[in-house]
């Protein structure tokens, strides 16, 4: 996983409530048998039409906001099961950030497993940040002083669980911290090898 | 003295590497059985994260000739295949189940379709379906449990001539406080003596379809059973192992979360 550190960029603006993790990744792209590509899958349904052409009125269609790489949404981003894939897809497009006024559980585990950064603000930030995005000013996440802040000179601070925030800084999935446990690890195959010899014959 | 274990609790116990307050156990597993739909995105993130499989050796890819015929599927196998030749890993084909390839006290994690009736061989089958999963027991051969299922126990104390898998399953269904789902099953008890190996095999892979995982406590019938295969220890190693396995079985009073007691004549009986 790679290490988060800070984040500056476009961020695009996608304030609908409730938008659920089968409109952000839609089913089909779960077929694919491999986890890099994904980013061309996200919100497919509203990226493009039934022709496979792009949508021009969908924000990341936006020349501005292809590149984005901070999404602004609003409540219960992602609810409903959200795939691993799903997230994927995000950092695939670019995104490896994501600010509410709040998140769905299962959203906001699977970020932090999938190496996204979910940044939770109250509704006057939001506010600021929303017109930084629609003016296209830039916004920097910066995950080691917990804050948010834009080029035009707003900040807010936000608070992320010291588990996940270590993790993200040291770039530490879920393999990453148990490799942490290798004289554990070896231990034990050192330990079971010898104690159960014939189990190796 | 720690409590009174069951199988399932000593075979948990046997293969714990360490805790985490924030992750749960990581328990070591000796046998991953890996399936053509859920691997080719764990091989794809041990590639983009440039890791390697911890053992290959204990990571087992089906055969490329298993389950050919379907288009869609033959190509899911063909990539198995090329991850499996590129990661060097183990291979299986469907019969070596029969010879051996796992034993009692097994720790095994593996997709529900290629672990069906395992547990008859008094190893403890953990299911997996995630692909973060399958690529976590691929580069480190631990799978992490944040808390344990619960242990349902279910002794079939008496051989009975009448005792027949539909009727084992039934009564299970109707004793059960909770779903079967969210249970580990283990059977037990002197009625085994009479369900054969085939049988038993029918059992774990019916009661793993609604429950966790099933498992059969290793008796004589099990060790008969094993004693020429292939795969099984051999030679002087076969005292040994037997020795092992003979402490699998649960202690006396061993703890579990819910009991049934099935009798033949009567029924089933709650304790």
């Amino acid at each position: 996983m790679e290490k988060f550190t800070r984040i500056k960029g476009i961020a695009a603006h996608i304030p609908e409530e409730n938008i659920g993790a089968d409109r952000i990744l839609p089913r089909d792209a779960l077929q694919t048998l491999h986890r890099s590509g994904l980013g061309k899958f996200l919100f497919a349904a509203e990226r493009y039409a039934d022709n496979g052409r792009e949508n021009p009125d969908f924000v990341l269609n936006k020349p501005a906001f292809r590149r984005a790489a901070v999404l602004l949404v609003g409540q219960n981003f992602g609810h409903g099961a959200p795939p691993d894939h799903l997230f994927w897809s995000m950092i695939d497009f670019g995104l490896r950030t994501v600010i509410a006024a709040g998140f769905d559980p299962a959203f906001e585990a699977g970020c932090f497993k999938n190496g996204v950064l979910p940044v939770t603000l109250p509704e006057s930030a939001l506010q600021k940040l929303a017109t930084a995005a629609e003016n296209k000013v830039l916004i920097t996440v910066d995950l080691d002083r917990q804050t948010v802040s834009t080029d035009d000179g707003y900040t807010a601070m936000f608070k992320t669980d010291p588990f996940h925030r270590h993790c993200l800084l040291a770039g530490l999935d879920d393999i990453g911290l148990t490799l942490e446990h290798e004289d554990a690890l070896h231990t034990f195959e050192k330990r079971q090898h010898e104690d159960l010899f014939w189990l190796f014959g | 003295m720690s409590a009174p274990q069951s199988t399932y609790a000593k075979i948990l116990a046997a293969h714990h590497v360490y805790h985490d307050d924030a992750r749960g156990d990581a328990v070591y597993i000796d046998r991953h059985f890996l399936h053509h739909e859920t691997s080719p995105q764990a091989f794809d993130g041990l590639r983009l994260a440039k890791r390697d499989v911890r053992r290959p050796e204990k990571n087992f890819a089906p055969h490329p000739d298993m389950g050919a015929g379907h288009p869609i599927i033959a190509k899911q196998l063909d990539t198995l295949d090329g991850n499996a030749h590129d990661f060097q890993l183990a291979r299986f084909a469907a019969d070596d189940f029969d010879n051996g390839l796992t034993h009692p006290g097994m720790l095994i994690a593996g997709h529900p379709d290629t672990i069906g009736g395992l547990g008859a061989y008094g190893v403890l089958a953990l299911p997996v379906k995630a692909a973060a999963t399958v690529e976590h027991v691929l580069a480190t051969q631990t799978m992490l449990i944040k808390k344990n299922p619960p242990l349902l126990r279910v002794d079939i104390p008496t051989a009975a001539a009448e005792l027949s898998l539909e009727k084992i399953l039934s009564q299970l269904e109707a004793n059960a406080d909770a779903p079967l789902g969210d249970y580990a099953v283990e059977f037990y008890g002197a009625g085994l003596a009479q369900i054969d190996m085939a049988m038993r095999w029918d059992l774990v892979q019916r009661a793993q379809k609604t429950c966790h995982t099933a498992l059969i406590v290793p008796d004589d019938i099990l060790f008969d059973y094993l004693r020429s295969k292939e795969f099984a220890p051999s030679g002087r190693d076969w005292s040994f192992a037997q020795e092992y396995w003979e402490k699998l079985r649960p202690d006396a009073d061993a703890v579990c979360d819910h009991h049934i007691c099935l009798h033949a004549a009567s029924g089933a009986a709650v304790a």
